[in-house]
Parts: structure tokens; C-alpha cells; sequence
């Protein structure tokens, strides 16, 4: 500990604009860790006026909420902050969600969900926002849905994507169950395109049944892209 | 560290900023220990990489122009005392540089909360209860003298004042903000004082003193009254006593709400009774 002096530090001119460099994930980690969801959500957005969402959620937010787990996981945060962490990402995400606009109601539709027993949405929140911002209608069903449920509710729909994830290699088994049913509907590939994406599904790179294994947000929205939908299908729902 | 560091930063940061590029080459651990051996241009590069970023973290923050600047300065202080504080194994600079700032930030939003507390929990107590019309009129006079009485004050121990009365400063905090020595910033902040009690002191007996009624009063508010046959200098060293007195008990409130001490008037707030800490 130094007892000298205060250094005569300069005043930082207010009229300095923030640049993009508080976007780092250990930066918006500790945010998400203390709850602070309201600087979370202004730190995504600064990096949001610099970089594509698909881009800022794979190459901040991602590493952030990875950097929570290993920090959990290392016993440095507890299963509580583990948690605060994910409601404020919650919570920030939904502050910085794509506007709407009268398109986004009669896009093409994607259904996102995990299955059984997965409990890790962030990454459906996150891919629902990079799709909304293609002009995607996106019904999210989030956590811990039911095979068999899920098709009820996909063939009572015209759907254009599914795109199913889970948060750990612990939940390949009800990833498989859920990708097996909707097969087991008789719509292939090409007419129910598939994705399975998340942390769980890092390490692998085909799954049967799945249109593609995505290791990125990126991935799963050159994926979308590449789908020959158009908006102003209202009528099918 | 020596103490003579202070006014490489007291320049324009355009002044000492480094050609593009050139920053990156000093990582931040060798940044960090350099700042450990007293190396100002480590703490100069240090400032020009991050302190915008900071500042915009503050801003978020306070919402003020003021307390983020403070919010910055505290974080760099802290960096400068103690640059040990950071651990490369744990992440990188900029991260912790501007979580750094942010709990600055939230220190100065909780300190300026605190300080209009107290300065609001004040001037309920001098309104609550007044004892009758008179001792109204009395306490309002008093506020007006000591308004007065402060706005006489030379400015730096005015500031000095105000950081320590109404932002709840310690001496430390007080000579830190002011960049001055802390004996200068005791010798300021007491000057002060004594100025202040000399002038309400000075400004009561000659309002009160030449030809104000023959009747002889009491000193308002305290119940009381002076004896018609108490010669003026009596009289007159009876009225500054007490004028003392309750000015003094004006200043102990705002040093007990601003948790200094909780000796009399007259003691030097000292580091364990929590004055310099």
C-alpha cells in the first residue's frame, strides 16, 4: 500500500464518447454476476452500434455466461450468483431486443425450444433476437419441453425452422428423443429444417436427424438465411 | 512510490498521448508493475487507455458529470496506492479497470446520498419543535449568519468545508480530493471553523450589542435571562459563550451525521476517533 500523494490525474473530457472497448466479456460477466442487468444491457449495446447481434452475443455475451459457468464451477461464484447472472442476462437481453415492426409479426416462423430436462435458455433468447432482426417471427418455448409436446404444437403450425438446444453433453439423450419425434412425423429436412445448437452440442459436429450442428449464433443465421422463406405467410398460422 | 509524481497528469491528455499502435506493446501486467515501482508514465498510459471507457461506465452509473469524474479519479487513486490489487491470472486490465470504476461510481452515488441525508436529517432537527416564535426567529437568524459567514470564507477552505461537512469526507478524503498535503487540508478545514465562530460571534454582539433596547434579554432560545445588573463585558463575554455553545452544537451535528467525532467542538478530529482513517 502506497501512502504518496494523490497524482494529479487529469479530468477525463466529458465530452468523450464511450468507445466499444467496455464490450468485454469478463467486464459484462462481473455485471450479470452483481444483477446489474441495466449496465449489461448498456454494454451490449455499445457493442451493438459497432458489431452484428449474431456477432456481439457469440463473441461477448457467450464468452460472459462461459465465464460464469467456469466461475461456478471453480467454486469462485456460488450456484446463487450463477443464477442472479442469468436472470439479469435475461433481463438485459430483453432491454436490448430488436424493435418491432409490423414485418416482424408476418415473417417466417421458427420455433425455438429446449428439450426435456434442459434448463439453459439463453442461447434460445439470444438466437431469437438474431433471427426477430431477419425479419423471423419467433415463438420461443424455452426451458424443458416435452418431446411428444413439442410436436403437437409444431404440427398444429406451419413452422419454417426448429431450432433445439441444450446447455450441457448431459442432455444428448432428451436432444435425441425430441429430434427423433419430430422426424418420426415424416417431415424431413428439407421440409422441417432442424437445428441443434448449444454448449452441450460443442464438441460434436453432425447429429442425426438435424439439419446442422451449430457452434456459433453466426452459424445458425447463415443457416436461416439460406432458407428460401418469405414473409407475409400470416395466413398460415 | 515517491511522493512527487503529481503534476505529470495535471496536462492535457492530448499532450502525452502515444502514436497509435504503441500502446499495445506494454501488457497490462508489465503496465501494472511498472506502476508499482512509481513509474508515471505507466500510470499516464494506464489513464490514456482506459479512462474514457471508465468515465462512460461512471456516467451509466451517477448520471452526473461530476461524480463520475470522482468516480474515475478514485479508481486511478486506488490503482496508484495499490496496484497489487489487480491479478492478471484472473482476467484482463480493462475488464477490472472498469468494474473498478463502476464500484467507484456506486461509492460516490452512495456517498452523495448519504451526504444530503445528513444535511437533510440537519436541518430537520434545527426546524423540529421549536421551543416558541422566538427561539424560531433565533434559529433562522443563526442560519442566515452562518450562511453569510461561510460565503466570507476564502474558497479553498470553503471547499475544504464543504467536503468535509456536507460530503462527509474523511481529512484523508478531504486532502486526497484536494490534492494537498493532509495536514494542509486539518489546517484548512479547522481555519475554517475558527473563522466561522469568529464571525458569528463578531456578528451577534454587533447586532445585539449597541443600543438594541434597554431591556435586558436572554440569549434566545435557551429559556433563560441575563441579569439587567451583568456589566456589557459581562454580559457580553455570557452572550459569546453561549452563542459558542449552540454554534458548536451546530457544527458537532453535522460532524456526528457525518460520523466524525463525538468530541466537543473544539477537539481535532483525530484517526481513532475515525477523523483520519
Amino acid at each position: 500500500m502506497d501512502d504518496s500523494p494523490m497524482p494529479n490525474l487529469p479530468e477525463v473530457p466529458a465530452q468523450l464518447s464511450p468507445d466499444g472497448d467496455v464490450a468485454a466479456p469478463e467486464f459484462l460477466a462481473s455485471l450479470l454476476a452483481d444483477g446489474d442487468d441495466d449496465m449489461a444491457a448498456w454494454v451490449m449495446s455499445q457493442a451493438l452500434a459497432e458489431r452484428s447481434r449474431a456477432e456481439v452475443y457469440d463473441e461477448v455475451v457467450r464468452p460472459a455466461m462461459e465465464l460464469v459457468g467456469t466461475r461456478w464451477q471453480e467454486g469462485q461464484w456460488s450456484i446463487s450468483v450463477e443464477h442472479l447472472a442469468s436472470v439479469a442476462l435475461n433481463q438485459a437481453l430483453s432491454r436490448v431486443r430488436p424493435p418491432e415492426n409490423p414485418e416482424s409479426r408476418i415473417g417466417p416462423t421458427a420455433v425455438l425450444a429446449a428439450p426435456e430436462m434442459e434448463q439453459h435458455v439463453a442461447g434460445l433468447a439470444c438466437l431469437a433476437q438474431v433471427l426477430e432482426d431477419d425479419g423471423w417471427h419467433v415463438e420461443n418455448l424455452g426451458a424443458n419441453v416435452p418431446a411428444d409436446d413439442l410436436v403437437g404444437f409444431i404440427s398444429a403450425r406451419e413452422v419454417d425452422l426448429v431450432a433445439l438446444s441444450i446447455g450441457t453433453a448431459d442432455r444428448l439423450e432428451t436432444l435425441r428423443r425430441a429430434v427423433d419425434a419430430l422426424r418420426a412425423t415424416g417431415r424431413g429436412t428439407d421440409e422441417l429444417p432442424l437445428l441443434v445448437g448449444g454448449h452441450g452440442v460443442a464438441a460434436i459436429e453432425n447429429f442425426a436427424g438435424a439439419s446442422l450442428v451449430c457452434h456459433s449464433l453466426a452459424d445458425a443465421q447463415q443457416f436461416a438465411r439460406t432458407l428460401n422463406v418469405t414473409s407475409g405467410d400470416a395466413d398460415r398460422r | 512510490m515517491g511522493p512527487g509524481l503529481p503534476d505529470i497528469l495535471d496536462r492535457d491528455p492530448a499532450a502525452y498521448r502515444l502514436p497509435p499502435g504503441c500502446e499495445a506493446v506494454v501488457e497490462d501486467a508489465e503496465l501494472l508493475a511498472r506502476i508499482g515501482t512509481g513509474d508515471q508514465r505507466a500510470l499516464e498510459i494506464l489513464h490514456e487507455r482506459f479512462s474514457p471507457g471508465m468515465y462512460a461506465v461512471a456516467m451509466r452509473v451517477t448520471r452526473s458529470e461530476r461524480l463520475s469524474q470522482e468516480a474515475v479519479q478514485d479508481a486511478f487513486m486506488a490503482v496508484w496506492q495499490d496496484p497489487r490489487r489487480f491479478d492478471p491470472a484472473r482476467g484482463s486490465l480493462g475488464p477490472w479497470m472498469f468494474t473498478l470504476a463502476r464500484y467507484k461510481a456506486i461509492d460516490a452515488v452512495r456517498r452523495e446520498a448519504a451526504a444530503k441525508r445528513q444535511t437533510a436529517e440537519v436541518d430537520l432537527e434545527l426546524y423540529e419543535a421549536p421551543d416558541d416564535v422566538h427561539d424560531e426567529v433565533w434559529r433562522g437568524l443563526r442560519r442566515e449568519r452562518l450562511n453569510d459567514a461561510i460565503r466570507s470564507l476564502p474558497e479553498d477552505q470553503r471547499r475544504a468545508l464543504s467536503l468535509a461537512f456536507i460530503q462527509g469526507l474523511t481529512h484523508v478524503e478531504v486532502a486526497e480530493r484536494e490534492r494537498i498535503p493532509l495536514g494542509t487540508a486539518k489546517t484548512r478545514i479547522r481555519t475554517a471553523l475558527l473563522r466561522l465562530r469568529a464571525a458569528l460571534e463578531t456578528d451577534l454582539w454587533e447586532r445585539e450589542s449597541p443600543g438594541d433596547g434597554g431591556e435586558p434579554r436572554g440569549v434566545p432560545g435557551t429559556g433563560d435571562r441575563m441579569r439587567a445588573s451583568e456589566s456589557p463585558s459581562g454580559r457580553t463575554q455570557s452572550r459569546l459563550a453561549r452563542c459558542a455553545i449552540r454554534f458548536g452544537s451546530i457544527i458537532e451535528q453535522a460532524l456526528k451525521a457525518a460520523r466524525f467525532v463525538t468530541a466537543p467542538f473544539d477537539a481535532e478530529p483525530t484517526a481513532a476517533a475515525g477523523g483520519s482513517r
